[in-house]
């Protein structure tokens, strides 16, 4: 089986017959010695290496030492699915805003109908007595907000959304 | 007359630190808790808890009138603060004092005269320790303001007389941003504090933040214990510390250890303080304010004088002379604190509330680990958001900042996110690492410190492992939640059956 990984935007192309693994064509020795759960301990060539899998929305946040990456990982299928559903297009890939953290919205940065760049600062969010700038994770004109100041909002709340760019 | 019960009027890990404190000096301990720390770490520590209250610390670890009943309660004949919350109250010494307790700390007096700035400074220029060029008094007008700044010349700093934390402060470049600056700060100030008085103080640019340690006791003795550096800040917010300072040698320290007896003694003061220094390169140096309280990072001085701190909170509070000769102790080696924190360095520090799922704490030669929290307990978005203090020492700077390096790549966190990674990079960062850095550090050095960025060899180790679990899953085994280890513990366990 082939699997298209990510990795913090490097990408591997991994290959698993059996007991071998090829990473981009060449063979690695790789075993898996233990997996509770996505808490995983590996041994790579001879390195025994400990990562811990979480889910996220778009694909896993690999934990090492507390060193984070992003990863998404498909197959072949997944991307057939992938691009079947995407040429279905029902709907267009958006960036939701979320509340990161449960916390209270001070002000916002932007108003409706904005253009924002990626990375721009969209909204402050105070938690643990601080204030935190939420970045918006892509370019776009920001939509309705579904938040006001003062409001006090649970983590995974959709605060707004940015519609991308073309 | 030996304290026999100490009420700790805190959470988290300084709860812990003077729990362990007082059980090595054999005195009892009672923990506070609100009711979301019921089953916290340190109510698990202490000998006996009592609740005072909803989560919200101003309903529970900021209630002088819950906390003084529960000591009450409890028969206990002293309390200690902590650090935060009420530790810096001079209400809060009075109340304990008024109710026949024993406060662990300085006088009220002590601290409401350190505590307005404007009269600190006033007591210190008295007391001949060198204060930032400025005003003494609050100013009343943006005229008045602007006569002091030509005095000291631009750019100036505004700040809120009654207190400090960022709060209130305003640096002014030239006198056309005056005015707007002025009322700015005024009502900041007015916002934070109910008092709306700022005093002019030359801005110092570039300069690194070095603070002594002080130990008073009831008799008159004031020694100090050196300094540390704690130049590594974010919004005013120490992340790493190091004692010694990598720019501080003994004529200096003996010269700033000084200045700080002598600004103690200016206000009788008594038990663990911190006179907080701005120091220039060239080695000049500025009283900045006095922290009343033990400080977060009092364990690298620990660890380098060989003295420990917050026992002799206690002895002094009981009265015990201070035995220690000024003059036969030295720093010896180095040490180096990161504070663990629950917040996301990728993600402009976010705060990341949860539980710990996972939790190794490093050891070995040299480490030492001040924890809050176990595997199980929740970090809460109510308070600090520290779970641990990792300090190690060495013989040397460059010895302490590899352990360093060392023990944060034993550490493993789960379920909540750290600053551990932040700290990895500081420790191998240049800047950081040749010793000649400001705190201005981390806006300049900034973005290299908190990305996510990947090796291409960890990338690769990580895309081998997600692919494997992947194929682990789907491959749909039965057995594919169970680890080889639990089939390996089953077989083993059937064969010791057979036995």
């Amino acid at each position: 089986m082939k699997y298209q990984v990510d990795v913090e935007g490097r990408q591997f192309e991994v290959e698993i017959k059996g007991d071998t693994v090829w990473v981009d064509g060449a063979s690695t020795p790789a075993t898996i010695l233990t997996n509770a759960n996505g808490a995983m301990v590996l041994r790579l060539n001879n390195r025994t290496v400990s990562i811990a899998f979480v889910p996220n929305e778009e694909g896993w946040v690999a934990s090492r030492s507390g060193d984070l990456a992003h990863v998404t990982v498909e197959t072949e299928r997944d991307r057939l699915l992938r691009k079947f559903t995407a040429a279905g297009g029902s709907s267009k890939a958006s960036g939701a805003i979320k509340a990161p953290m449960p916390g209270l919205v001070l002000r916002m940065l932007v108003h409706e109908g904005e253009k924002v760049q990626k990375g721009q600062g969209l909204l402050v969010l105070e938690a643990m007595k601080m204030e935190n700038e939420i970045k918006s994770p892509v370019g776009g004109v920001v939509g309705p907000f579904g938040v006001e100041p003062g409001q006090a909002v649970e983590k995974g709340t959709l605060l707004f959304e940015v519609l991308p760019e073309g | 007359m030996a304290l026999q019960k100490v009420l700790i009027a805190n959470r988290g890990e300084i709860a812990i630190r003077i729990i362990r404190a007082c059980q090595e000096e054999g005195i009892k301990t009672v923990a506070v808790y609100s009711t979301i720390d019921s089953n916290a770490a340190h109510v698990r520590a202490a000998d006996e808890a009592v609740e005072i209250g909803p989560p919200a610390p101003s309903e529970s670890y900021l209630v002088i009138e819950k906390i003084i009943a529960a000591a009450r309660a409890t028969g206990a004949d002293a309390i200690h603060p902590g650090y935060g919350f009420l530790a810096e109250r001079a209400a809060f010494a009075d109340a304990v004092v008024a109710a026949g307790l024993i406060f662990i700390g300085p006088s009220a007096e002590a601290m409401t005269s350190m505590g307005e700035k404007t009269e600190a400074r006033t007591r210190m220029k008295a007391a001949g320790v060198p204060i930032v060029p400025g005003t003494t008094e609050a100013l009343p007008d943006a005229d008045a303001v602007l006569c002091a700044a030509n005095e000291v010349g631009f750019p100036i700093m505004l700040k809120a007389a009654a207190g400090g934390g960022g709060k209130g402060m305003r640096v002014v470049r030239g006198p056309d941003e005056l005015a707007s600056s002025f009322e700015q700060a005024a009502s900041e100030a007015l916002k934070s504090f109910g008092d709306g008085s700022v005093y002019v103080e030359r801005f110092v640019e570039h300069p690194r933040h070095v603070e002594i340690q002080l130990l008073a006791d009831t008799h008159g003795n004031v020694i100090h214990l050196g300094e540390r550096e704690c130049s590594v800040q974010r919004r005013h917010q120490k992340l790493v510390e190091e004692a010694p300072s990598p720019i501080v040698e003994s004529g200096l320290r003996r010269k700033m250890g000084e200045a700080a007896v002598r600004a103690a003694r200016a206000v009788d003061y008594v038990g663990a303080g911190t006179v907080e220094f701005l120091v220039l390169p060239g080695g000049e140096f500025f009283f900045l304010e006095m922290n009343t309280r033990v400080q977060v990072e009092h364990p690298i001085t620990e660890l380098v004088y060989g003295i420990d701190i917050v026992r002799w909170q206690l002895r002094i509070a009981a009265g015990a002379k201070l035995d220690i000769d000024q003059d036969s102790i030295e720093p010896s080696g180095h040490a180096i604190e990161c504070r663990i924190i629950a917040e996301d360095p990728a993600n402009n520090f976010v705060p990341s509330p949860g539980t710990i799922t996972q939790l190794k704490i490093p050891s070995g030669p040299g480490v030492r680990w001040d924890g809050g929290v176990e595997i199980g307990d929740r970090v809460e978005l109510f308070y600090d958001p520290m779970i641990a203090k990792l300090v190690v020492w060495a013989e040397d700077r460059e010895s302490a900042r590899h352990r360093m390096l060392r023990a944060l790549g034993e550490m493993e966190i789960r379920g909540v996110t750290t600053s551990q990674s932040f700290h990895r990079k500081v420790m191998v960062e240049e800047t950081f690492a040749s010793g000649d850095y400001d705190i201005e550090y981390i806006a300049t050095v900034g973005d290299a410190l908190t990305g996510n960025e990947v090796d291409e060899d960890r990338a690769r180790e990580v895309a081998v492992a997600i692919a494997l679990f992947r194929h682990q899953q789907a491959s749909g085994s039965d057995d594919g939640a169970v680890t080889r280890d639990d089939s390996d513990w089953v077989k083993l366990a059937r064969r010791e059956g057979l036995r």
